[in-house]
C-alpha cells in the first residue's frame, strides 16, 4: 500500500452524477512533468523551466449501454470529477484520508467496437487534470452524495 | 570559454548556467571612423534584473579579457518563461548623458571632491578643462599633449563604467605629440612650438563639457540652446578625430591608435585600363609639398552642366567595382571659381585643391585659411595636421581635371575619405 490499499475501477462524477467505469482499463500519465528542459550556451548547465505537474492519460472502457456511453459523451469537452484509482475511504488514517481524486478536462470520448459489431460498445475517454496536480491521498470524499 | 558575470566579475555572481541564448557581439570601425558598439541580446531564466544593470562577459582563463554591457531592455515571454535582454555595450549609456554632465575641475581644484581621479604630476590631467574657444586654450597651459583629450573620454569611460580614470589604460598614446602645441608660460612669456599633427579635437565640442562654473554655461537652457551633443556622440567624434579606438574588450578599456597598413602602390591599385572607363579619363593631381608621381582618379567635365563628374564606382561597371559610391555635390557658396574644397570628413580637416590652368605645373592641395579669426593659429594647426595625414593619403586620392581643361570650373567638393576607404577596397 502506498496511496492506495487497493486500485478500484474508476470513477467519474459529471452533473452531480457518479459512474463508476467497471472493469475499466487505464493508462494513466501521473505526475506529467510541463516544462522545458534548459541547456546553458556557455557552459551547457542543464536546468529546467518547470511549471508544473498534471495527471492525464486514457481510460478505456467495456460493454457500454447506450446509456452509458451517452452519458460519457456528454462530458466531451467539459470538466468531470475523476477518481483515477476508485473512490472511497483508506482505513488505518488518522486524520481520516481518502482516495486521490481531480477534476479534469475530458478531452475526447472515442466510441469503438469491441464484441459486437452491430454497435459501439466501448469507448476512449482521454483527459487531463484541469490543474496542475500531483496524485496524493485526499482529506476528503469528493462528492457529498457518495 | 567564456563566462558570464553580473554587475562583475565575482564567483557568486557567475550567472553562465542560466544563459540560454548569447548574439554575436561585434565591435565595428565604420567607414568614417567613427566606432559601433556592440549590443547583445541575452536569453535567460534568471527573473530579477533591473534595467542598467551591467552585464559581464569574460575569458575564463584571463578575466581582464572581458566586455561589458548593460540591461536595457527586458522582454518576458510567458509562455516560455524565458526572459530575453537587450544590452548595449555598457558605454552606450554616454547617449543619456549630456556632454555637461561630465564633471571636471579648474585648474588648481581638487580632484579628490569629485571623482575618484588622483592623477599624477599636474600636467596635462589638471588642465583639461581649462579652455577657452580658440586653440590658445586658456593662459595656464603647458605641455598638454594627449591629456586634455584622452582625460576627457576616460572621464565618459569613468562615468558610465565606474573604472577608475587611473585605471584606463592610455600609456601607448600619451608618448604622442600634442596635436595643437607644446606651449610654456613662464614669466608671462608664451611660446608656442607646434610640432605635429596627429591628435585633433573639435575645440568647439569640447569646450562645454565639465565647463559649468562658466556663468554662460550654468543654465541647462544654454545647452539646449547650443544643441550640446550627448557624450557618446561626443566620444565618436573625438575618437574619429583622434584616430583612436578603445579596446572594449579588456577590462581595462585600453586605448590605441587604429592601425594604418601601409598603402598600397599606386599601380597595383589603379591599374586599369580605359577602355573600361571610356567615358572617364584619368586625371593626376600632386599635393603640394609633394614630388612623388600624381595619384589618379577617374572623371570628366561636363561642358554642359559645367560640371566635374567623377567616376561613381559601381556605376558603369557594377561587377567590377565596390559597394559604395560618393555623390559630388556642387558647391556654389565658393566665390573663387578655381578652387575646388575638398572637406575632409573628419571634423576640420579642410583642404583646397587649387587648380591650376598653367600647363607647367600642377594643382595642390593647401590648407584654407581665413575660417577663423586667429589666423595664425588655424594655419599652424591645419598645417600641423596636413603634416600627418599628407603621407596616409597621398597613395590613395582624389583628383581633377587640372591642366586640361580651360575656362571657370564650379567648385566640386569631393569625399576624399570615401574615396581613400574605396581603393582600399579594391587591393
Amino acid at each position: 500500500m502506498i496511496l492506495v490499499p487497493e486500485i478500484r475501477d474508476p470513477m467519474l462524477r459529471y452533473n452531480n452524477t457518479n459512474y463508476t467505469l467497471v472493469n475499466a482499463v487505464t493508462d494513466y500519465a501521473p505526475d506529467a512533468v510541463q516544462g522545458e528542459v534548459t541547456e546553458s550556451v556557455i557552459d551547457g548547465t542543464v536546468s529546467m523551466i518547470y511549471k508544473g505537474k498534471r495527471l492525464e492519460g486514457e481510460i478505456t472502457v467495456y460493454g457500454l449501454t447506450l446509456a452509458n456511453y451517452e452519458a460519457y459523451k456528454a462530458m466531451e469537452r467539459q470538466t468531470a470529477r475523476l477518481w483515477p484509482l476508485g473512490a472511497g475511504t483508506i482505513p488505518n488514517t488518522n486524520p481520516q484520508k481518502y482516495y486521490p481524486y481531480t477534476d479534469v478536462f475530458i478531452v475526447s470520448v472515442t466510441p469503438f467496437h469491441k464484441n459486437n459489431a452491430l454497435y459501439q460498445d466501448a469507448c476512449i475517454i482521454k483527459f487531463k487534470s484541469v490543474s496542475y496536480y500531483t496524485l496524493a491521498r485526499a482529506n476528503d470524499y469528493g462528492c457529498s452524495d457518495q | 570559454m567564456i563566462q558570464v558575470y553580473r554587475d562583475y566579475v565575482y564567483s557568486a555572481n557567475e550567472i553562465s548556467g542560466q544563459i540560454l541564448g548569447l548574439s554575436e557581439i561585434s565591435y565595428a570601425i565604420k567607414p568614417d571612423w567613427t566606432p559601433e558598439l556592440p549590443e547583445v541580446t541575452i536569453t535567460t531564466t534568471i527573473d530579477d534584473f533591473a534595467p542598467g544593470e551591467k552585464i559581464v562577459v569574460a575569458q575564463r582563463s584571463d578575466t581582464t579579457k572581458q566586455v561589458v554591457f548593460y540591461v536595457k531592455e527586458i522582454k518576458y515571454d510567458y509562455a516560455t518563461q524565458k526572459y530575453t535582454l537587450v544590452c548595449p555595450h555598457i558605454l552606450e549609456k554616454l547617449a543619456y548623458i549630456k556632454a555637461m554632465d561630465i564633471p571636471a575641475p579648474l585648474y588648481g581644484d581638487s580632484f579628490g571632491d569629485w571623482s575618484d581621479v588622483t592623477p599624477t604630476g599636474s600636467s596635462g590631467y589638471t588642465l583639461y578643462n581649462n579652455q577657452g574657444y580658440d586653440p590658445k586654450q586658456g593662459n595656464y597651459i603647458w605641455e598638454r599633449k594627449y591629456y586634455q583629450a584622452i582625460f576627457l573620454i576616460k572621464m565618459m569611460i569613468h562615468r558610465v563604467t565606474g573604472t577608475g580614470v587611473n585605471s584606463i589604460s592610455s600609456s601607448t598614446l600619451e608618448s604622442k605629440d600634442s596635436f595643437y602645441a607644446k606651449r610654456w608660460e613662464y614669466y608671462g612669456v608664451q611660446e608656442q612650438i607646434y610640432t605635429y599633427g596627429e591628435l585633433g579635437v573639435n575645440i568647439g565640442q569640447m569646450q562645454a563639457c565639465g565647463t559649468s562654473y562658466w556663468n554662460q554655461n550654468t543654465n541647462p537652457d544654454y545647452f539646449v540652446r547650443a544643441g550640446l551633443m550627448d557624450c557618446l556622440t561626443l566620444l565618436k567624434h573625438l575618437l574619429c578625430a583622434l584616430k583612436i579606438y578603445i579596446d572594449i574588450f579588456r577590462s581595462d578599456y585600453k586605448m590605441d591608435v587604429i592601425a594604418f597598413s601601409s598603402a598600397p602602390s599606386n599601380a597595383a591599385t589603379l591599374g586599369r585600363t580605359d577602355e573600361i572607363l571610356e567615358r572617364y579619363r584619368r586625371y593626376g593631381v600632386r599635393r603640394s609639398g609633394l614630388d612623388a608621381d600624381p595619384d589618379w582618379v577617374w572623371g570628366y567635365y561636363d561642358d554642359v552642366g559645367m560640371a566635374w563628374v567623377f567616376y561613381t564606382w559601381g556605376v558603369d561597371n557594377p561587377d567590377r567595382e565596390i559597394l559604395e559610391s560618393v555623390a559630388e555635390e556642387e558647391d556654389t557658396g565658393v566665390d573663387e571659381a578655381k578652387q575646388i574644397s575638398v572637406i575632409f570628413p573628419n571634423l576640420f580637416r579642410i583642404h583646397n585643391i587649387y587648380i591650376n590652368t598653367n600647363n607647367y605645373y600642377r594643382s595642390c592641395v593647401q590648407v584654407i585659411k581665413d575660417t577663423i579669426d586667429d589666423k595664425r593659429d588655424w594655419d599652424m594647426w591645419l598645417a600641423a595636421f596636413y603634416a600627418f595625414w599628407q603621407p596616409k593619403t597621398s597613395k590613395y586620392t582624389f583628383e581633377t581635371a587640372l591642366t586640361a581643361l580651360e575656362g571657370k570650373y564650379p567648385a566640386a567638393r569631393i569625399n576624399v575619405e570615401d574615396l581613400k576607404m574605396r581603393y582600399e577596397r579594391i587591393t
